[in-house]
């Protein structure tokens, strides 16, 4: 693809719009700094960016993200994380999460572009996220006209998406093209809901804790291995045992099954899942038979999510997942075959890290059946 | 020339229309009420793609897609749900309890038509609750897999093709050189 002239056309698109000021919203992924920066090369200093601390980030990440961008696009944080707290704590659903958390980060975007006197918000969403969104496997928060939403009325602003029609790996190749930063570039995804996605189930205070601290361990252990993404996700280490799954994997080893109280999305046959979460104990025939194990409960039972468990102790509340995928294009997604040692070693560190965490496992579910992430 | 895609909201659709221009190919979208004599005039061959229906329970959201399949002069590809409708309008049966997600590994019968250069074995990528069970009548079965006796299956007098996996991802060996082939196929027509 000519990528330097599919720049240009979107340069040219944007300055032929009649923008009085462009708002455009940072996470720090390559999607939205993209956008932004592409803009900014069309509009100049009309456009202001803007990043929203939720709450829901990692460990010092709006900072994180504000000296990754310095140089190259100057951005103010904004901290909303009370307003987000107080509005998202105790919900449990999945899609009520997303739903909810799309709802007040656009009437927050709205209050801000009025404030600076923006009629345009710029956001980088890309293919996939209204094609998942449109198909109604899960509700991306930056996904509006797509789904029927008219932000004018209902948000005054009129939104630009200059990335809609690319994936991700076309997003990087744009990206290197308007000479973004390599770090940025090369930054896995990160929903814009954050952590309150990966704290499954009902979000509470310290289960965004526990998967904070737990997701600063699986990124610095796994982060040199060349994957596309890879984080944790935690949950209630609440479950119960399933005597016909259990039977199902007889032939694969000394392996006994559970299913966990909460549940994960998935995409079966085109559609949406919202199934159980399996947790696989045991022992294998062989190491590589863990990867097996998620065809077998996935296309019988009401699974999504099929986990192997690395490492227990009989006490504490939660569950933590390693999940580590590799794809370029985020529509389909494997599991790498990481070793036995190696994922043992991350386990271990994230159970002396926090005593609240009684058992860690490993994802083995790709994309289908499995959704990369949890909710 | 110009492939239309039929287009039932599937999650792999617009990836078909990345890998149809990839290749330099021109490609558009078709809503499933598209009369025929349109379909006709406008397109030189189609893409029946996936979908989140099931069929036969489903048959009437896919709009005018057996009309397409049954009538359309030009070569045709079934994706996954676009499969399986050709399976159905061509009096093939459908069966469920064959599911298969994620990687599969391929078993190749027939390597020519769509499969042409294609390996033995190959991992194909999937999503699917719906399968062809049996093959119509005048169609040769060219792949199954452990689970599913008819992966891929073709009648070339009718220029009909249809692949259960979804050679438009990423994930799947050899899916663009399916793509291909079938594309070669609709520049000979």
């Amino acid at each position: 693809m000519d990528y330097t002239s599919i720049i240009n056309k979107l340069i040219d698109y944007t300055r032929s719009l009649p923008i009085n000021c462009a708002l455009a919203a940072i996470s720090g992924g390559v999607d939205s700094t993209t956008s932004a920066v592409l803009v900014r090369r069309a509009i100049g200093d009309r456009l202001r960016a803007i990043f929203i601390d939720t709450g829901f980030m990692r460990s010092n990440e709006p900072n994180q993200v504000k000296s990754l961008l310095s140089g190259v696009l100057p951005i103010n944080i904004v901290d909303l994380h009370d307003y987000f707290y107080r509005e998202m704590l105790g919900i449990d659903d999945a899609e009520e999460k997303r739903v909810k958390f799309r709802g007040l980060f656009y009437t927050a975007l709205s209050r801000i572009a009025n404030e600076l006197g923006c009629d345009w918000l710029v956001q980088g969403t890309i293919a996939p996220d209204w094609i998942e969104t449109k198909g109604g496997i899960k509700t991306q928060h930056n996904v509006l006209e797509q789904v029927g939403i008219d932000t004018v009325s209902r948000y005054r602003f009129k939104l630009l998406e200059p990335l809609r029609e690319f994936y991700k790996d076309q997003v990087r190749e744009i990206a290197r093209y308007l000479s973004v930063p390599g770090e940025i570039i090369n930054r896995q995804p990160f929903p814009g809901p954050g952590l309150s996605i990966r704290a499954v189930g009902t979000l509470t205070m310290e289960k965004l804790d526990v998967v904070r601290k737990a997701t600063e361990i699986v990124e610095k252990r796994l982060g040199e291995l060349g994957l596309s993404q890879w984080f944790a996700a935690a949950w209630e280490f609440k479950v119960s045992h399933n005597d016909e799954i259990t039977k199902s994997l007889g032939q694969l080893g000394r392996l006994s099954a559970e299913l966990f109280s909460i549940r994960a999305t998935g995409v079966k046959g085109d559609a949406r899942s919202y199934g159980h979460v399996a947790l696989i104990r045991g022992e294998p025939t062989r190491w590589d038979t863990i990867y097996e194990l998620y065809d077998l409960v996935t296309s019988r039972y009401d699974v999504t999510h099929v986990i192997y468990e690395l490492a227990e102790r009989g006490r504490g509340k939660y569950f933590v997942s390693i999940r580590a995928v590799v794809t370029d294009d985020f529509m389909t997604a494997d599991v790498p075959r990481l070793s036995r040692d190696k994922l043992l070693e991350v386990a271990k560190e994230v159970l002396d890290n926090d005593d609240r965490v009684a058992g860690v496992g490993y994802d083995v579910t790709p994309k289908p059946p499995a959704t990369i992430e949890y909710e | 020339m110009v492939i239309g895609i039929l287009n039932f909201g599937g999650q792999y659709n617009h990836l078909i229309l990345r890998r149809i221009t990839e290749l330099g190919f021109d490609g558009a979208f078709i809503e499933p009420n598209e009369p025929i004599n349109k379909v006709r005039e406008k397109y030189n061959c189609l893409i029946i793609s996936g979908g989140p229906w099931n069929i036969p329970e489903d048959i009437s959201r896919t709009g005018n897609a057996i009309n397409y399949i049954l009538e359309f002069p030009g070569p045709v590809l079934g994706i996954c749900l676009g499969h399986q409708l050709m399976a159905y309008a061509y009096g093939g049966e459908l069966g469920k309890g064959y599911s298969e997600f994620g990687g599969v590994r391929v078993q190749v019968d027939d390597e020519d038509t769509i499969l042409r250069s294609l390996p033995r074995e190959f991992t194909a990528w999937e999503s699917h609750n719906v399968s062809v069970v049996k093959p119509p009548r005048g169609f040769k079965v060219i792949a199954h897999s452990s689970r599913v006796p008819v992966e891929a299956m073709a009648n070339e007098d009718l220029g009909r093709f249809g692949v259960q996996f979804h050679p438009e991802v990423r994930h799947t060996e050899f899916g663009t050189l399916i793509i291909r082939n079938f594309l070669e196929l609709c520049t000979m027509q």
